[in-house]
């Protein structure tokens, strides 16, 4: 039995279906990120977990109690927001302290408690500032606070990273999986950032139209998407056209040139489907292995552009009329192409993937339109 | 003094001059931002107009105050303000002013509460915005007519009370050219100008600091006590001011309400401009005078309530 | 919550429906009164004297030309002032808002009373001059022109507006009439109708400085007669709300461009 449990949920506002029979369950002291795009019905299943919105229709379950009808005051869940929500008129000791004085808790436990959250947050010095006095990830810090100063049973965040800048943000993350590991609090967490998903979670549920399409570890989401839209949504992507030429074998033709998959494509003779492949699963193939190893295909390409991204270096090619991408470790021994170069890649024929036709994908990292490599 | 002031602009003049002839040509100085001491120049028609219209014959009453009526300094003016019955119409006002802009503040910020946040339908706000900013418009004699038709002796709504419910306010103590009359009155101004005033601030109430306070286990009384009336309070505060400010000048509604019979200092000013009764305009003066002081006190009161409600703005 | 956000709601009804009574019972009460000119039946007939009495087209036409005096002197006065404070002299902002709450501090009946007794005399006797009137006016409602001119201003980014223009090379002038005042449109307008409604019955000014004006006509037949008031009432609540829904209609769409439209009295 999961510490958290929600049984087909579903949430409706007027005549507009925002969460649809969703059921997910969490274990005590993990990690769990809502990942999705705007209007999934992550903050909205959120929402209802911290009481602000009551379900159409399914129960939430905390450590087995039905809370769907308990308001949001009775439910003893710490909630931290995107736009940080302190109280403008209190300063940070007292923010910190609102839910603690709710509660009665006599003031020098309340004083020691206080204390014992600044250091946490390493604001030891803040105390009686006010919100406006603060910086954007100072005042998200003192809402993290403030929010598991009264101890709540599970840690709830809106999306509290994004209206901060992209380094505070890399830095908070981390600050607040140290802070979640430290005092072990079950944390739900809702993000459209798939990186910051990854590095934060134990555990990601890919959300879609109100609906979950995977829960798993950032491993598993990255390495084995149950669907396409997981696969596309989740990192970079390249999409291949092609047609089956031998189901048995696997065999499919790439604008001419044919690759093995380990994908089983009986049903698909002579038909059109589509592949992909990662960047990082694409390489630079050696001169010796010409088509001959039996693990790998080989297909080759022309130079567009080469894309720095700091640790890794992107080559976008050009393979018949389809974008492709090739992410390599960035070093100075690199040798770079120059464009309209031909560049002959390989990849293993178990790291292409085939997406069914008509299967729904979130975004293509190449193939589709020249767009994406501007 | 007057020798130095005429050198600077002598000054400022030759440094203008050089300035354009250093940039040559007269488009281009056109297309310069213009020198400031010249900007300032064209502030001039305004200040002038503002003070010969407004802060100089404001301050003559301050000069008459302090004069008898044969021209001499006197402070027998202000000694005549502590007559009981000036005395009265200064507390009369006082109270009126008070008690509409408490009654009238808080009625309307319940209305502007209830169309702001209160999940009413959105069409409700615009069509109250408008209303209010008629409304609020909508005093001085018309007003006046528009109450005595209705609470007024024959009054259709003193008249259906004694008809239909048995009710006579008028036996009651009500009179509509008394104290409560006008206040009734007043408080139909007071109420969407209040509707008006508070609204930027009710929106600026994040949904999040109620949210928030929920979550931390506080009860909406709660909330409002330690997060939604300080946070409001030093725009309640500017609120209640400026309606107290409204109702303590307001001169055309009660004129034409009571026929200048009601004790208020705007009356009895008005009594001194026009005349009507023992004619001593340096008492009118003082009486003015006495009517800036109170509303200088109340701008004064407000801004230091205002600093110490807002400690934790900028 | 679902409890506390219902709750809220019936309260919000509530003080929205005991607003709505308070402010439409008089507003009613006048209209039927206004029709009970005839004994016994309901009609227009105090409507009929009120528009058969040459006084009220007079009064009416004396206040109509005073407002648009005032707004004429008004708009030539403020607006260029606006527009240098915001474009050139910021730090001058704080005074004109000190100013603009001048007339809070100083009311029209002691404004009256100072422009009485300071324009009484031969250097400057102005009094018996109507120029006293619409400056007296043009005070009054400087606040509302200046703050609906100052948020027009701000909702348009007058500098970038401003520096475009130049950097294709155009003047002062062009800019002013080409670029700002086409942009101000709405703001002007709010601040006419405002001002209009206003000026049009205003009774205090009026009456000390013995102006034959629209809203001394309306106290005079207050004190004679009994229906007529209530049908002036009503015409002039309808005037006023034809002049504030323009504004409203006007200033639609436009962001940040709320207009000034709260009385003080």
């Amino acid at each position: 039995m999961g510490f958290i449990e929600l049984h087909e949920i579903t949430k409706s506002f007027a005549n507009n279906t925002v969460v649809k029979n969703l059921s997910l369950s969490v274990e005590e002291g993990k990690f769990l990120s809502f990942l999705g795009g705007s209007g999934c019905g992550k903050t909205t299943t959120l929402r209802m977990i911290a009481g602000f919105e009551t379900p159409t229709s399914g129960r939430i379950l905390i450590e087995g109690k039905d809370v769907s009808r308990v308001p949001p005051a009775r439910r003893n869940l710490g909630m931290v927001f995107q736009n940080y929500a302190l109280f403008p008129n209190m300063t940070v000791r007292k923010n910190i302290a609102f839910g603690l004085k709710i509660a009665k808790v006599p003031a020098q436990e309340m004083h020691a408690r206080v204390d014992e959250m600044l250091a946490l947050i390493h604001m030891e010095n803040y105390g009686d500032r006010y919100p406006h006095q603060l910086s954007g990830g100072q005042q998200q810090r003192v809402a993290l606070a403030r929010a598991i100063a009264v101890r709540p049973k599970a840690l709830l965040l809106d999306e509290p990273l994004s209206a901060l800048d992209a380094k505070i943000r890399v830095q908070l993350r981390d600050d607040i999986r140290n802070i979640q590991q430290e005092l072990g609090i079950t944390t739900i967490y809702v993000t459209h950032d798939q990186e910051e998903a990854m590095s934060i979670s134990d555990q990601i549920a890919v959300m879609r139209n109100g609906g979950i399409e995977q829960v798993g570890t950032p491993f598993d989401i990255y390495n084995t998407p149950a669907t396409s839209y997981v696969a596309s949504f989740i990192g970079t992507l390249n999409l291949l056209e092609g047609y089956v030429v031998d189901a048995a074998l696997g065999k499919v033709d790439l604008n001419g040139t044919t690759v093995r998959t380990v994908s089983d494509l009986r049903g698909f003779e002579g038909k059109k489907i589509r592949l992909t492949v990662r960047p990082e699963a694409l390489s630079v193939a050696r001169q010796d292995d010409a088509g001959s190893a039996s693990d790998v295909n080989n297909i080759t390409g022309t130079a567009e552009r080469v894309k720095f991204l700091g640790s890794t270096v992107r080559f976008v090619m050009k393979f018949g009329e389809t974008y492709m991408f090739m992410d390599r470790f960035n070093s100075s021994q690199l040798v770079l192409p120059k464009k309209g170069d031909s560049i002959r890649v390989s990849f293993a024929i178990d790291a292409c993937r085939l997406l069914p036709e008509g299967d729904a994908i979130a975004m293509p990292g190449s193939g589709v339109s020249d767009e994406m490599i501007q | 003094m007057n020798d130095s002031l005429h050198k600077d602009k002598e000054r400022s003049v030759r440094k203008g001059a050089e300035s354009s002839g250093k940039t040559g040509g007269a488009l281009f100085v056109r297309a310069a931002p213009i020198v400031t001491s010249k900007a300032w120049l064209g502030l001039v028609p305004f200040f002038v107009f503002i003070f010969a219209f407004m802060i100089i014959p404001a301050g003559s009453l301050l000069i008459g105050a302090f004069q008898r009526n044969d021209g001499h300094f006197s402070l027998v003016n202000f000694s005549k303000l502590f007559r009981p019955n000036i005395i009265s119409s200064y507390m009369v006002t006082i109270r009126l002013s008070f008690v509409t802009a408490l009654g009238g503040g808080l009625f309307g910020f319940f209305i502007a509460y209830a169309i702001c946040l209160g999940g009413l339908p959105k069409g409700i706000r615009s069509f109250m915005s408008t209303f209010s900013g008629v409304a609020s418009n909508f005093a001085g004699v018309p007003l006046a007519f528009a109450f005595i038709s209705t609470l007024g002796r024959m009054g259709l709504v003193t008249v259906f009370l004694r008809t239909a419910l048995g009710i006579d306010i008028y036996e009651g103590g009500f009179n509509l050219y008394g104290f409560w009359g006008l206040a009734v009155t007043y408080i139909y101004f007071q109420i969407p100008l209040m509707v008006l005033i508070i609204q930027p601030a009710l929106d600026n109430m994040k949904k999040e600091w109620r949210e928030a306070s929920e979550n931390l286990g506080a009860s909406s009384l709660q909330y409002w006590l330690h997060i939604g009336i300080p946070v409001l309070l030093p725009s309640l505060l500017a609120a209640f001011i400026l309606l107290f400010g409204n109702a303590f000048g307001a001169y055309a509604t009660a004129f034409s309400l009571t026929g200048g019979l009601i004790n208020i200092v705007p009356i009895l000013i008005g009594a001194q401009i026009r005349g009507d009764v023992l004619h001593d305009p340096n008492l009118g003066y003082a009486l003015a005078l006495g009517m800036v002081f109170i509303m200088t006190l109340a701008i004064l009161a407000y801004s230091w309530l205002q600093r110490i409600a807002s400690r934790w703005m900028k | 919550m679902k409890n506390g956000g219902a709750t809220r709601k019936a309260m919000s009804w509530f003080w929205l429906i005991i607003g709505l009574l308070y402010f439409f019972i008089p507003l009613l009460s006048t209209f039927l009164f206004s029709l009970k000119g005839k004994k016994g039946v309901l009609s227009f007939v105090a409507y009929q004297h009120v528009f058969a009495d040459p006084k009220f087209l007079q009064s009416f036409l004396f206040s109509l030309q005073m407002s648009v005096y005032t707004i004429i002197v008004g708009l030539v006065l403020i607006v260029p002032t606006a527009i240098l404070i915001n474009l050139k002299i910021p730090k001058a902002k704080p005074v004109i808002e000190l100013f603009s709450l001048m007339p809070f501090v100083i009311p029209p009946v002691v404004l009256a009373f100072g422009l009485i007794k300071f324009y009484a005399n031969p250097p400057l006797a102005l009094v018996s001059s109507p120029a006293l009137l619409v400056a007296g006016y043009v005070v009054i409602s400087f606040p509302y022109i200046y703050r609906s001119v100052d948020t027009g201003l701000t909702s348009m980014d007058l500098k970038v507006l401003t520096e475009a223009a130049q950097s294709l090379g155009a003047g002062w002038l062009s800019i002013l009439f080409k670029v700002i005042l086409p942009n101000l449109r709405t703001a002007l307008l709010s601040a006419t109708f405002l001002t209009f409604a206003t000026v049009i019955g205003e009774l205090t000014l009026a009456v000390l400085l013995a102006w034959p004006a629209f809203g001394p006509y309306m106290a005079h037949v207050g004190r004679d007669l009994a229906y007529e008031p209530a049908a002036l009432a009503i015409l002039s609540f309808m005037m006023t709300w034809g002049s504030i829904s323009l504004i409203q209609f006007l200033s639609r769409g436009i962001p940040g461009a709320k207009s000034e439209i709260g009385g003080l009295h």
